[in-house]
């Protein structure tokens, strides 16, 4: 079995709707019929999720801009996740094939 | 016979004898239909047994519940017209759970969960001089700042009565138990705006009454206002985003705020002045 976390992508879920109140953010997820609602550093979490991002990705991005804890924005990455708010995916890495060297 | 226009409900209200209708066409002037072209979409008969005085209640033909006094039997119609307000106007207006009053071209809403003091707050409010535009089913809609109501009656208890008593001098509100709930005109309390009149909300209040409490005042955030909007809302499932975009645009519009109060003259003194 192999951990493939450093090879998971995030980005916002499709039919997520947001609206960005000041620095916060109300989120329809119309799946679950339910209002979740980001304070600010979540937000910033958020924003960084428009396109796919790897939770390593997310974190350099936000920590770099905000100062926030790189724990905590992997955290919320989760969560956001867990609340269905956010897609996941497992990148497909291409590996090359190995070199096969004639030795005829 | 009355017909009255709640949001997209028109209801045309029968009686026998004639008597009872006049009592609740009363109970709810300024709810009159204005344009009678076409069919009410909903019918409610009223009815007593004179003999056996007893009271009942029909719904589109179908007979729905009887009751020993008028009192019950005005709560029941009331609270039927609400609902089927809420049915009929569902796809056109986002409902919310608020009262709302105005003052000129400000209004206030007050949202808050069941017994949270709106009806009581909205009924000080029009007592203290500004024009009661609804409670219990407001609607907003889409595309437009404005928010709608009907002035139908208030529905207070003894003890709400008791304290708009105390509050405005007003000894005639009282009555003997303090449970009992009872519909009052808003007419007898002052200015009513007659149904579907556009209001802009300029002030959404979230009130938390604690007996002896002094006034506090938190403001909201608008993420924090329309939080408390959508979860006031009957039918913000439907809307879905929509909903969340109208919600939005109302907390970008108003001011918000928490107000705890124990004494509801000054929390009025305090709406009144934020609306001023």
């Amino acid at each position: 079995m192999t951990d493939d976390t450093n090879m998971r992508e995030y980005r916002i879920a499709r039919g997520a709707f947001a609206l960005r109140l000041d620095d916060e953010t109300l989120i329809w997820n119309p799946d679950a019929e339910a209002l979740h609602r980001l304070n600010a550093s979540a937000t910033l979490v958020w924003e960084a999720l428009d396109t796919w991002a790897t939770a390593d990705a997310v974190c350099d991005q936000v920590t770099r801009s905000s100062g926030l804890d790189a724990s905590d924005v992997r955290h919320c990455v989760e969560e956001l996740y867990e609340i269905g708010v956010v897609e996941r995916r497992v990148r497909l890495v291409d590996h090359a094939p190995p070199c096969s060297s004639a030795s005829n | 016979m009355t017909e009255l226009q709640c949001l997209d409900l028109t209801v045309k209200i029968t009686a026998r004898p004639t008597r009872l209708g006049d009592e609740l066409a009363a109970l709810y002037r300024g709810c009159e239909r204005r344009d009678g072209d076409t069919p009410a979409t909903s019918e409610i008969e009223l009815q007593v047994d004179e003999c056996d005085a007893i009271f009942s209640l029909s719904v589109g033909g179908a007979a729905c519940d009887t009751f020993d006094c008028v009192r019950d039997l005005f709560l029941r119609a009331s609270l039927e017209i609400d609902r089927q307000c809420v049915a009929a106007s569902t796809g056109s207006h986002l409902l919310l759970h608020a009262s709302c009053v105005a003052r000129g071209s400000r209004a206030a809403l007050v949202v808050g969960p069941s017994s949270a003091g709106k009806s009581t707050l909205a009924a000080a409010l029009t007592l203290a001089g500004l024009d009661y535009v609804g409670d219990e089913v407001i609607g907003l809609r889409a595309g437009t700042p404005y928010a709608f109501g009907y002035p139908k009656p208030f529905k207070l208890d003894g003890r709400a009565r008791h304290a708009l008593a105390n509050a405005f001098g007003r000894a005639d509100l009282c009555i003997d138990s303090h449970d009992r709930e009872d519909l009052v005109a808003p007419g007898a309390l002052g200015s009513a705006r007659a149904a579907g009149t556009c209001t802009t909300p300029a002030l959404v209040v979230r009130p938390a009454f604690a007996n002896g409490a002094p006034i506090g005042i938190e403001k909201l955030t608008r993420a924090d206002v329309a939080e408390s909007l959508a979860d006031q809302c009957f039918n913000f499932a439907s809307w879905g985003g929509e909903g969340l975009r109208i919600v939005a645009n109302v907390a970008r519009r108003c001011e918000g705020v928490r107000l705890r109060f124990g004494d509801i003259a000054t929390a009025v003194a305090t709406i009144d002045k934020m609306l001023s």
